[in-house]
């Protein structure tokens, strides 16, 4: 409100109609409130922008660290796709890389397929023991059969004896009890011949059982089992691809996070432009008050108002400048944001 | 000279000899049931130097087709056994159960 005492009343004198000086006076009133609005306006801009670049700022700083993160994350991506196993102690390290688990899986299903392969010949190789067995014990079962004959015809001569026997009479008793005799050892040679068909009976059925069992062992349908081994041995090289391929979008990505990050900081020194357009407010606010100073014919701006919301240093600068002539007061000659140019006044 | 089986699927095992070499036909499925009658037909000539097997009419084999070639491979000495004509599906088996680095495959 100090504007508002006319400091015009120096030069008021010089007018000699009343009236014109009453018209100045209020002309004068109306730029001083004007140059403070300015000002206000001025300080209100700076602020809005300080903060607006603060925030910026501080976002770009949150951006380089997370690059930095990503950076490490898709470094250490990229080694585990690396197919490199050495350099990195990785012997020691207990993590497969997928080269390795292409080539183990590969190994792993080549020893299935040979496994599959031996067993199969073994197993076949069993079965032509067994199908020799078999026929070995049809061999005493066909002997077994010839002792049955002999014990039946040895039965029939002994019943043949006794009948004679019977026709000799007394004579014949004798004879009767031996024949009677060789008849029972015929019947028990025929009981333990029976009993030995049995068990070789019984030996041909386990026979046949063993056999069954690994005729299953022998013979598997192939199809399932060697379809799923093309199928895993056809999905390796893709596999292996895939880990090419990801390797290098990884590496690809590294250089773009790179690529960010130099971006991201140009961007924050860019910003950098706070100070330079803070200083060009000032400048403008200041010139204004020049221009209004100059228009009432007062006193230059710098006595006028108490610089009110201007720091100490800033007031020091523009009472220091008062009086220059425009042009060399321009607080910023810089045209673009080139890093270390700033020149703050 | 040649010896002829069959077996209760349907398959027919034939073995031929010419000179020192017994060639065996496999037609229709060689599995399991096949056994009598393949081993029959490579050991039904005695000792012979060559063993020719001809897979050109067989449509399929089992394991122990494999292992029925195993151990004629293993009894009559790797460098003496063929296996000839196999078709796509056969050959594709044979490959896979990795025969060609035991057999001479054609």
């Amino acid at each position: 409100m100090s504007g508002l005492q006319p400091s015009s009343t120096t030069t008021a004198a010089t007018f000699p109609d009343d009236r014109e000086a009453a018209t100045s006076a209020a002309a004068t009133a109306v730029v001083e409130a004007e140059l403070r609005a300015l000002r206000t306006q001025g300080q209100q801009a700076r602020a809005i922008l300080a903060d607006a670049i603060r925030t910026l700022g501080d976002s770009f700083v949150a951006m380089q660290a997370d690059t930095t993160a990503q950076r490490s994350i898709m470094d250490s991506l990229l080694n585990s796709l690396s197919d490199t196993k050495g350099g990195l102690g990785r012997s020691e390290d207990s993590a497969v890389t997928i080269r390795q688990f292409v080539d183990d899986t590969g190994g792993v299903l080549r020893q299935f397929t040979d496994m599959l392969a031996t067993v199969s010949a073994q197993s076949m190789k069993t079965v032509y023991r067994i199908d020799d067995m078999a026929v070995q014990l049809d061999e005493v079962f066909k002997l077994v059969a010839s002792i049955n004959e002999i014990s039946q015809e040895t039965f029939i001569l002994a019943v043949n004896a006794t009948i004679e026997a019977a026709h000799a009479g007394h004579a014949g008793r004798t004879f009767a009890v031996i024949a009677s005799n060789v008849r029972d050892l015929s019947q028990r040679t025929k009981k333990f011949n029976d009993q030995i068909g049995a068990q070789i009976g019984r030996a041909q059925s386990t026979i046949n059982e063993v056999r069954r069992i690994v005729a299953e062992m022998a013979s598997r349908d192939l199809n399932v089992a060697l379809t799923g081994k093309e199928r895993v041995q056809s999905m390796l090289p893709s596999l292996e691809a895939f880990r090419a391929t990801a390797a290098d979008s990884v590496a690809n990505a590294s250089v773009v996070g790179e690529r960010i990050a130099t971006s991201t900081s140009a961007a924050v020194t860019a910003l950098q432009f706070e100070d330079m357009m803070s200083q060009l407010i000032g400048s403008m606010v200041k010139r204004a008050e020049r221009i209004g100073a100059a228009a009432s014919g007062g006193p230059p701006p710098s006595q006028m108002g108490g610089g009110e919301g201007f720091s100490p240093g800033e007031r020091e600068v523009r009472q220091a400048s008062a009086g220059d002539v425009l042009s060399a007061s321009d607080p910023v000659h810089q045209l673009d944001m080139s890093p270390g140019d700033v020149e703050l006044f | 000279m040649s010896h002829r089986s069959e077996s209760q699927t349907g398959s027919h095992v034939r073995a031929t000899l010419a000179g020192t070499t017994v060639t065996v036909h496999v037609q229709g499925r060689f599995d399991f049931n096949c056994h009598p009658g393949f081993r029959h037909a490579c050991a039904s000539f005695g000792r012979v130097r060559e063993y020719v097997v001809d897979l050109g009419t067989t449509e399929y084999l089992d394991s122990s087709a494999l292992g029925m070639l195993l151990v004629l491979r293993e009894e009559a000495g790797a460098e003496h056994v063929r296996v000839v004509n196999c078709q796509p599906a056969v050959r594709r088996i044979l490959e896979i159960a990795n025969f060609q680095s035991l057999f001479t495959i054609e």
